[in-house]
């Protein structure tokens, strides 16, 4: 079989799975170790689960009586019946058992025997009676009337008195040792206890498996009934499913099973010839008549109670495992591929190499065998209520197929013992709530009070339970990092790569500053006059201008003097405006300070104090500190429009107006000369744009920054420049005292400025030649990258 | 009812304008033809004066801006030591310059030998030592000018600046005159025709800014 069909949903599956694809039912029992299971199981299902040791019989053409017949007479093995070879073969040690003087080898022999030349009148009445049930009143009237005159009491003195002869022919209590055989015997059916107990006791079939299939001492003593019953298989023909469906179930179980059906024939004598009912109506087409008379006939209650015992072997057997028992099945089956092969007179004969396929299965399920043992166990205990409610519905089934068996088969009236047994009648007066649940499917159908084990168990599969946990693989995992890594990587800023220092940078800014520093000091603490002033070309044309206008002032002329630059620059501003200060202090000027700058007053006051401090100008005296003009350019518009008003006191706080010197300028233009120091040429270019044309006849000059000269120059140059002169830097300065011939502040500079500018030169072009060399030097590799 | 008329547009830049007009009127007929001041004359020396007042008042808006700055920073301590100092000197100086004047006027004769001090020995060097600082750096600049941006205008500039310099050295002038005169052609030149230009421009944008400024375009004073 290469599938196994579920018992819970019925469809196929593979033949190993072990539990059902569809409905997650397990298919197979659960498995137990081979030896336990072996110790607990009975010979002949012991023999049957060694299958490997079994000559292979083709289950599919060959059934237990095929192997019974004359055919198999070629095995070579004379020692051995087919029943003994087989595991089927329990019956006939139950009749063996019988005798318990009897050692084992006999028993073996004589059950061989047994059942190779005379099968018992039950079981050929029971043939017989599927197919005339009219031809067993004779002996089943025996049977029911004097179980004496049955083969069965003779061998069995105690125990079978009240049984019919199959049921009590296989008991044998003195098998098992640690059992009293009356006790079993009054406990138990018998042949379940012989069965159950044998496999340890019987020698013979220990070895059966090694015996052929059939013996040749099988086919002299077969039983006229079977050879009856073959030959009128073989010349009925029956259909297979005639054949198959006009065996009852019960048939089947006991033809399958052969303790069932050896049963009584373990009193019985080799010899002893089967009933004529048997012998003469044993025929496949009369065997679809249903369940003969002789057993509707059977009144006996012993003989009731142990065939319910006895029909719980083949009813443990299906229940073991969780298929459906396809033994009947199976039997059928076999029985229509035998008939199809031209063999159907071997169809009905049990052979030692026949293995129904549920037995097949529970021979290499363990788990079969310590069901069996178990149940054995329970047997001793509850016998009564356990075997009714064991009952295999084999009999059930056999019982109710049997009508439904083949057409040309009339059905036959179930005996009321049977019809008793049948667990769905029996069960279906009992009340669910008092024995259980009614099984409805399967071999048990019908029983009640039984165990819910296997299907529910099995169907109660716990659901698949399913992580909620995401299951990432490592591909994604890496995938979700690197985007991970991106997005991050997108809300931090790129750094910026810091340009690399250059230490010829730091060590040129380090040279640059150290060199001018220290030539600055070294030329201002030396004070060295090396170098010359400027002189003859040198000296600009508006210094002469200057002088000249200095020269014709004379004492006490006002002179405004602006002082507009920064503290910052006044190291510069200082040195080119000390020398026309001098010099117009050395003309007796009145000064007159004022400044557009906050500072500008305070540098004012420190120039006078400072720089040309050797004249002695006092303030109100000599000078006159106006102090701040705010305003920018409309401060220096009102202070020309608005001289007085706008800078009414002096830088000291003074009435500004009310000295002698200034009492006489109501305007600008009342200043004899105007003077501009400035640092930044748009105080300057204010001076000259807002004061210049309101001064009339007054001259002014600038006296700038060197930064400052180029802006101003444009106004010191042309025909009529606003400026009459521009003194522009230390140069200038320098130049003017060169003019005066009066060395003063710009002289004193002179040397160091110059040394200045030459480190300063110095500098300019060793940065310049390094820089320029470094800078072809980082572009070089960057060009041949690109 | 809700007007969006803003009253204080309109009205800042009507004063602008007319005070603008005022001024620039008062160019041309501030005076008569006697050189006495005329009316417009008057109104423009009185613009005047409030606009130097209110310049020196804005001095002190200017200061007081600028100590609140620096107290806002110490609260936050955001550069809270630069402030302090800046306002601890503020105040001292302040101080000084209160108390000299008040000497000054206590006494009768000019007493401010405290706030000289504090400018001839605190501010005075202060502002030169900077400004020396930016000439070594100016320097620096310049030596490493070439290896920022190599262009055409980096190595002009570059090569004029060595030119003045050397020029302007007077012993390097004494010894190259050619130098020196290279140097006076780019002061008379090229600087000073530089010079005009920015004077030029500068002159039709302030006539330009004067304008915008009396027609309305452009009010630096907000609104």
């Amino acid at each position: 079989m290469s599938e196994i069909r579920c018992p819970m949903c019925g469809k196929s599956n593979p033949e190993h799975s072990e539990t059902c694809q569809y409905c997650q039912a397990r298919l197979t029992p659960l498995m137990i170790s081979g030896d336990e299971a072996n110790s607990g199981l009975p010979d002949w299902f012991n023999n049957d689960t060694e299958e490997e040791s079994i000559p292979a019989v083709d289950s599919d053409s060959e059934d237990w009586l095929n192997r019974l017949r004359p055919e198999d007479d070629s095995e070579e093995d004379e020692d051995a019946t087919p029943f003994e070879d087989s595991g089927d073969d329990w019956l006939g040690r139950m009749r063996a058992f019988d005798d318990e003087e009897t050692d084992d080898e006999t028993e073996a022999e004589e059950e061989s025997s047994i059942f190779d030349g005379k099968l018992p009148e039950w079981m050929s009445s029971d043939e017989s009676a599927e197919n005339t049930p009219a031809d067993t009143d004779d002996w089943l009237a025996s049977l029911g009337n004097d179980s004496a005159k049955s083969p069965a009491p003779e061998a069995q003195p105690e125990a079978s008195e009240e049984l019919p002869d199959w049921m009590l022919g296989d008991n044998p209590p003195a098998s098992t040792p640690t059992a009293e055989p009356a006790a079993e015997a009054e406990d138990a059916p018998d042949w379940l206890l012989t069965s159950s107990h044998t496999s340890d006791a019987a020698p013979a079939a220990e070895s059966a498996p090694d015996i052929p299939a059939t013996s040749p001492e099988a086919e002299p003593e077969l039983p006229d009934w079977l050879a009856g019953a073959t030959t009128e298989a073989e010349s009925s023909s029956p259909t297979p499913e005639g054949e198959s469906e006009a065996l009852p179930d019960w048939m089947f179980s006991t033809s399958d099973e052969q303790p069932f059906a050896a049963a009584p024939s373990g009193d019985s004598s080799p010899d002893d010839d089967l009933p004529d009912w048997m012998s003469d109506k044993f025929t496949a087409e009369k065997a679809t008549d249903g369940i003969p008379d002789w057993m509707s006939g059977e009144e006996d209650e012993t003989l009731y109670e142990d065939a319910l015992h006895a029909a719980e072997l083949p009813t443990i057997l299906p229940d073991t495992s969780p298929l459906t028992p396809d033994w009947p099945t199976g039997f059928a089956e076999d029985s229509q591929t035998a008939d199809e092969s031209g063999e159907a007179d071997e169809t009905l004969i049990p052979g030692d190499n026949f293995e129904p396929d549920w037995l097949g299965k529970l021979g290499s399920d363990d788990s079969a065998a310590e069901f069996f043992e178990m149940e054995s166990g329970l047997d001793d205990d509850d016998d009564g209520l356990f075997a009714l409610g064991e009952l295999s519905d084999a009999f059930s089934d056999g019982t109710d197929d049997a009508p439904t068996l083949a057409g040309e088969a009339a059905p036959a009236d179930l005996p009321d013992w049977l019809h008793a047994m049948r667990p769905v009648e029996s069960s279906a007066d009992d009340s669910p709530a008092t024995h259980g649940p009614v099984e409805q499917a399967g071999p048990l159908a019908g029983l009640s009070g039984l165990l819910i084990a296997e299907p529910e168990i099995a169907g109660l599969k716990k659901a698949p339970t399913f992580s909620s946990k995401l299951k990432v693989t490592q591909a994604q995992q890496e995938h979700v990092h690197i985007f991970r890594k991106l997005l991050e990587s997108e809300s931090h800023p790129k750094s910026v790569r810091e340009p690399i220092q250059i230490s010829s940078q730091n060590l040129l800014r380090w040279v640059s500053a150290i060199l001018l520093i220290l030539v600055i000091i070294l030329g201002v603490v030396s004070e060295s006059q090396s170098v010359p002033p400027p002189s003859g070309a040198a000296i600009p044309a508006g210094m002469l201008q200057i002088s000249e206008l200095i020269e014709t002032l004379t004492p006490t002329d006002p002179v405004l003097i602006a002082f507009d630059y920064e503290p910052g620059t006044s190291g510069e501003m200082n040195a080119a405006a000390a020398a026309v200060v001098d010099h117009l202090m050395l003309k007796g000027a009145y000064l007159s300070l004022v400044s557009t700058s906050p500072t500008g007053p305070a540098l004012a006051e420190h120039f006078i104090h400072t720089v040309v401090s050797q004249h002695g100008y006092t303030s109100g005296n000599q000078y006159t500190n106006l102090g701040y003009i705010p305003g920018g350019a409309a401060g220096l518009l009102g202070f020309v429009q608005m001289t007085q008003h706008v800078t009414p006191l002096t830088f000291d706080g003074l009435d500004a107006w009310h000295t002698p010197a200034l009492s006489q300028i109501q305007t600008l233009a009342n200043y004899k000369l105007v003077v501009v120091i400035s640092d930044d040429p748009d105080i300057a270019r204010s001076w000259i744009e807002q004061v210049q044309p309101t001064l009339q006849n007054a001259p002014m000059i600038a006296i700038v920054s060197a930064q400052v000269e180029p802006i101003l120059h444009p106004y010191a140059s042309g025909e009529k420049p606003q400026l009459k002169g521009l003194i522009s830097g230390i140069s200038g300065g320098a130049a003017y005292e060169q003019v005066i011939g009066k060395p003063n502040l710009a002289r004193t500079y002179w040397d160091t400025l110059n040394y200045a500018l030459m480190a300063a030169v110095v500098v300019l072009l060793i940065g310049s030649g390094v820089n320029l060399m470094t800078f072809f030097v980082k572009k070089k590799p960057t060009g041949e990258t690109a | 009812m809700k007007l969006n008329f803003k009253f204080k547009s309109p009205v800042s830049t009507a004063i602008a304008i007319g005070v603008g007009l005022v001024v620039l009127l008062g160019y041309f007929f501030g005076t008569n033809t006697l050189g006495e001041t005329t009316s417009l004359g008057f109104l423009r020396n009185y613009l005047l004066q409030g606009a130097i007042i209110w310049a020196s008042v804005a001095l002190i808006v200017g200061v007081a801006n600028l100590s609140g700055v620096h107290l806002r920073k110490i609260r936050k301590k955001e550069g809270s030591g630069y402030s302090f100092v800046l306002l601890l000197a503020l105040i001292i100086t302040l101080g000084i310059g209160v108390y000299d004047i008040a000497q000054t006027h206590l006494h009768g004769e000019p007493n401010f030998q405290r706030i000289r001090w504090v400018f001839t020995y605190i501010q005075l060097p202060i502002e030169t030592s900077l400004m020396a600082v930016l000439a070594i750096s100016l320097t620096y600049a310049a030596a490493r000018l070439l290896s920022r941006r190599l262009n055409l205008f980096s190595m002009v500039f570059v090569g004029v600046v060595l030119l003045l310099l050397i020029g302007a050295a007077p012993q390097i002038a004494a010894q190259a005159p050619l130098l020196a005169e290279i140097r006076n052609w780019i002061l008379r030149v090229p600087a000073l025709a530089g010079a005009r230009g920015i004077l030029l421009g500068v002159a039709l944008g302030t006539i330009a800014t004067g304008i915008r400024i009396l027609t309305g375009n452009d009010r630096p004073y907000g609104g």
